[in-house]
């Protein structure tokens, strides 16, 4: 998964663990940009009574970089508090919900969006909004019969400092992890494993789940003050990335029977960052198991301390092995010492943006010399009238790694971009595999699954709606 | 950072809950707060309870500061104390204060034992 559980402490904390990470221009409104933070992973639709909600002891945010420093310029903050409804009964609701303010809702959510200029946590904070509703779960046919009105009733304009919605959608990331973590199979391709199995189709381990997204769609205006009409223009570039943070200090008290103010908990202290994202898979790929929890608690400013991650990554040395014979020109690569071989290709894509002239046809995302864990997105760059799944190795320029849309097939193209596909970009040398034109996943999309006619909504906030639990299923 | 949009914005701006810097308080301070002290942290170890003040660890002035506080009625809302080396931080919702206390520090150390 690109962030799901990625990392020992944060597989602990759910509702902090930033899952996915999109950023992207908004195809039907270009002058804006989109970006969705996705949290909770793999959660379960009929996971009542106490269905899955952001947690309202976590600070949410979504970060910008518009100056190529690794350091924030410009900041949403969102923060969610509970409502209770009727605290004598034991359901999330007692009828049918049939709008954002019915009383049969019982377990009900707000958000504050605020939004900070400067360093997140001493900059200029301007609260956007306050007590905006989320969305309730998709429960099913009593409870949510009118599901696709609901939700979109909790998406809030909010007058030119742009649209933004809270809540739980389907978990549209498409990755067949049930392979993927048995050795790093692929099952298209898994009967030229080390191990083999006779091959067969993909299966898309997170169909049928969902996940809590916070999406903003937000005019580019509010982003940069770069004046976006060339994309060669480094200043056209900006970095994104999400996090969660908790408080410092949480102690849990001992409540006596006749108190009813007693709170069971008290919380204090700054807020100390406990997840983070910016492009997928690093920190569930590329950074080892004793540096993950380090990783996540790091600004991307100072990511260059990983860099030896990404020039000599674990999984470029596994596929050799893994895949025998596979892989020749990547194994032969392999042969020489890791200092004569870095991947600053993957640097490039993944640590600093890929500079003008390296990618026939792609001007850049290149967001100067720092490195640092962003996704970075080229708001000079038109959306895609036929996107390619398999963005820029696709030919297509609007897609991964310039920023990430949602229907991108970002499994596929790091896996390929690992073994090798573009490393001959920054090595003449080098040859990439032949067969790196094989190497997938054997999942391409989203599966459609009701109330959703499509994978994917075409209009924000573009992950579809959640699968109802009481009619979801986990199996292709 | 983009200056253009501090400027925009400041018409805008409010701070609710801000984020207060580490500050240093005096020990007379401390004591005087701690008196809301639900919880020390020691290291990793967090104990629940008021905060006992030895009083072989400090002078009589700062006696007298705890006695008064100690007459105070307690804080609804309990302040954290992580104790670390010789520093003592005080939480309190978004509130950070740090004070230095070798003294006070050792002294609540060699409770824990």
């Amino acid at each position: 998964m690109t962030s799901h559980r990625e990392a020992p402490r944060i597989s602990q904390d759910p509702v902090a663990d930033n899952t996915d990470l999109y950023a992207f221009v908004s195809p039907d409104k270009p002058d804006t940009v989109t970006v969705i933070a996705n949290y909770i992973p793999l959660e379960e639709p009929a996971g009542g009574p106490n269905f899955n909600q952001f947690g309202d002891d976590v600070l949410y945010e979504i970060l910008i970089d518009n100056d190529g420093d690794g350091r924030e310029d410009v900041t949403y903050q969102f923060r969610f508090k509970n409502k209770i409804g009727n605290p004598d009964t034991f359901l999330y609701n007692t009828g049918p919900i049939s709008s954002l303010d019915d009383p049969n809702w019982n377990m009900r959510q707000f958000y504050s969006v605020t939004k900070v200029l400067g360093r997140r946590r001493s900059g200029d904070r301007a609260v956007l909004a306050k007590n905006l509703a989320s969305p309730p779960v998709n429960i099913g046919p009593r409870s949510t019969p009118k599901y696709t009105d609901l939700a979109n009733s909790a998406i809030h304009d909010l007058n030119g400092a742009g649209t933004f919605f809270a809540g739980q959608r389907d978990e549209a990331f498409f990755v067949d992890l049930g392979s993927i973590f048995d050795l790093a199979a692929l099952r298209p391709v898994q009967s030229l494993h080390l191990i083999p199995t006779p091959g067969a189709s993909g299966v898309d381990t997170t169909k049928g789940f969902s996940v809590h997204s916070i999406a903003a769609q937000i005019p580019k205006s509010e982003l940069t003050d770069a004046s976006l009409s060339d994309p060669t223009d480094p200043s056209s570039s900006i970095g994104i990335w999400a996090t969660a943070s908790r408080r410092r200090a949480r102690v849990l008290h001992n409540a006596e029977p006749e108190d009813d103010d007693d709170p069971l908990l008290t919380e204090a202290g700054q807020f100390i960052q406990v997840s983070r994202l910016g492009e997928p898979l690093i920190n569930e790929v590329i950074i080892p198991l004793g540096a993950k929890d380090f990783w996540n608690n790091q600004e991307p400013y100072n990511d260059s301390q990983f860099l030896k991650y990404y020039t000599n990554p674990e999984l470029q040395n596994l596929l050799p092995v893994l895949y025998p014979g596979v892989f020749p020109n990547l194994a032969s690569l392999l042969t020489q010492s890791p200092p004569s071989r870095p991947r600053n290709d993957l640097v490039a894509i993944l640590l600093t943006g890929i500079p003008n002239g390296v990618v026939p046809g792609f001007s850049e995302n290149f967001t100067g010399s720092t490195q640092a864990d962003l996704l970075r997105l080229n708001l000079a760059i038109s959306p895609a009238s036929n996107p390619s799944r398999l963005g820029l190795l696709g030919g297509d320029v609007a897609g991964f790694p310039n920023g990430r849309r949602v229907a991108d097939n970002v499994i596929d193209i790091e896996l390929k971009a690992v073994a090798g596909a573009v490393y001959n970009l920054v090595n003449p040398s080098f040859t990439p595999d032949s067969n790196i034109s094989a190497v997938s996943q054997g999942v391409d999309t989203n599966p459609v699954q009701p109330p959703n006619t499509d994978s994917f909504l075409s209009t924000f906030p573009y992950l579809p709606h959640p699968v109802p639990g009481y009619e979801h299923s986990h199996d292709p | 950072m983009n200056k253009k949009y501090l400027s925009q914005e400041k018409n805008a701006i409010e701070k609710p809950e801000p984020e207060k810097e580490s500050k240093k308080i005096s020990r007379r301070e401390f004591l005087k707060y701690g008196v809301g002290v639900a919880a020390v942290a020691a290291g990793a170890t967090v104990l629940m309870g008021g905060l006992p003040i030895p009083t072989g660890a400090t002078n009589s002035s700062q006696t007298k500061a705890t006695s008064t506080s100690q007459s105070r009625a307690t804080s609804k809302t309990p302040l954290v104390v992580m104790v670390k080396g010789d520093e003592l931080t005080v939480m309190n919702g978004n509130d950070e204060v740090v004070v230095k206390d070798a003294d006070l520090a050792s002294a609540i150390a060699a409770k824990m034992e």
